[in-house]
């Protein structure tokens, strides 16, 4: 199947921008839905793993059937506003992917990053403006909440997506843990 | 210090200094005290095991979230039928209290509480823009008069039992539409109305799948299964089943056999979806076409 920037922000945002991701990634991805980007991930990442997160049950479903067809996609049924309940199953990894349509957006990715993400890790987050403000302009919620992030990230980039998503902003940062 | 993975618990050694995150240290290595704990040797052997622990686990969460659902669709089942119960007699009610005052309107049920509910009185209806054949009726009745405080409480009641009817099919929309995530492949074998009749029937997916399929055959027709066990008069051939098409559209001789048959299929596809859940359209296909070819050849 061919990977869509219509309905996969990873596939906007790779037309956006020209990221390295080498094939031994160890991703963390948050929101992982169905998994139907998770499984395009899974084939650049061939000698990686994807640590797919998703708290939905009819979701999960699907990415439980795909994850038995896919070597490399551990699926997660767990909040990821609880990171704290699946360390047991989860390495330091060098990449968290965050797609997920929460208010509280940032809270997450900095949560997630401090357990999980390893010093020197990417964070790529695609904030969806319009859950976190109905009416405010995308530039100013993603400004305000660019500020919100940990500060131990330095940002590399921040995108818009559109034109394949409207009110979406994917940030691009770094991870400097001590 | 003691730590805890999928694996079982490790100790962790802190050495102070660069990282003094326990869970931060214990996570960079969690492949190698693995490797050293002897549960994944191979590299790989530890992402094929983690993953499989990660799908038992997912997969028996998954119908931990599906029973809740199923207890609040089943909730709306039998709430559906009670509504539908209450407004059938209830409606009788009204009818004959307002049959009193204009025995000659004779319309369908529905057609009835509209009119009772637009116009009341026999009065309003002869000064409304109703088909000439009523309003004939109407001046020609010979029923007892109704006050206007009656009137007054038979148009309310009329529109009560209206609105109960829309609620009736609210939720039956409700259940239809959820009704297929619980169970995949039951619903697209025998439609989502007859499968909420079942579950309503058993007590919801686990009994219906732990039910053996003559149980399936005869449920909804216990009346006359108690009588053919106590008293020993020839059995039920099918109970709420009948009313898939495959059934009740064929003759009536090859109706157990059809009935039997059909119990059959609807007892494995409870419990492919009770105790996996995937959707099986393969099965289905081969169940449909086995049905298909029995109404044909007998």
């Amino acid at each position: 199947m061919r990977w869509n920037p219509q309905t996969s922000k990873f596939a906007a945002f790779l037309i956006k921008k020209d990221i390295d991701l080498r094939s031994n990634t160890k991703m963390l991805y948050l929101g992982a839905a169905s998994g139907s980007t998770a499984s395009h991930l899974s084939k650049i990442l061939a000698d990686g793993v994807i640590y797919a997160v998703e708290f939905s049950w009819k979701p999960m479903r699907k990415l439980v059937e795909l994850s038995k067809g896919e070597k490399n996609i551990i699926p997660l049924f767990f909040d990821a506003n609880r990171p704290e309940e699946y360390t047991p199953y989860v390495e330091m990894v060098d990449f968290i992917y965050q797609d997920i349509a929460q208010k509280n957006q940032v809270e997450i990715a900095n949560k997630n990053a401090e357990i999980f993400l390893a010093r020197g890790g990417v964070l790529l987050l695609m904030l969806k403006t319009r859950s976190i403000d109905a009416v405010e302009e995308t530039k100013k919620i993603a400004s305000a909440e660019i500020k919100r992030l940990d500060e131990k990230f330095n940002i590399i980039d921040v995108l818009k997506l559109d034109p394949f998503y409207k009110d979406h902003v994917a940030i691009l940062a770094n991870y400097d843990h001590p | 210090m003691r730590y805890e993975t999928w694996f079982g618990n490790i100790e962790v050694e802190l050495e102070g200094g660069e990282d003094k995150d326990l869970g931060r240290e214990a996570r960079r290595h969690y492949r190698d005290y693995a490797r050293e704990t002897g549960i994944a040797v191979k590299e790989k052997d530890y992402i094929e095991l983690l993953k499989e622990e990660c799908i038992s686990l997912a997969k028996a969460k998954i119908k931990l979230k599906a029973e809740e659902r199923e207890k609040s669709i089943e909730r709306a089942i039998t709430t559906m039928g009670e509504l539908g119960d209450a407004t059938n007699s209830l409606s009788e009610k009204l009818l004959d209290w307002y049959g009193e005052h204009f025995p000659e309107l004779r319309l369908r049920r529905e057609e009835t509480l509209e009119v009772i509910a637009k116009y009341g009185s026999r009065k309003r209806i002869i000064e409304s823009g109703l088909d000439e054949k009523i309003i004939k009726k109407a001046k020609e009745s010979d029923g007892i008069e109704l006050s206007g405080e009656e009137e007054k409480i038979l148009r309310r009641f009329s529109k009560s039992i209206k609105e109960m009817r829309e609620l009736e099919d609210e939720l039956e929309g409700y259940v239809e539409g959820n009704i297929e995530a619980i169970t995949p492949n039951l619903s697209s074998f025998i439609g989502p109305t007859l499968v909420a009749k079942l579950l309503s029937l058993s007590g919801g997916l686990k009994n219906l799948a732990f039910m053996p399929s003559s149980k399936i055959q005869v449920l909804g027709a216990e009346k006359a299964l108690f009588k053919h066990l106590s008293r020993g008069v020839p059995p039920p051939k099918h109970g709420v089943i009948f009313q898939h098409p495959a059934i009740h559209n064929s003759k009536r001789e090859i109706r157990g056999k059809l009935a039997r048959d059909l119990a059959a299929k609807i007892a494995i596809l409870a419990r492919v979806d009770y105790f996996s859940g995937e959707s099986r359209g393969d099965l289905i296909e081969e169940f449909k076409d086995e049905i298909k070819k029995k109404e044909k050849h007998k």
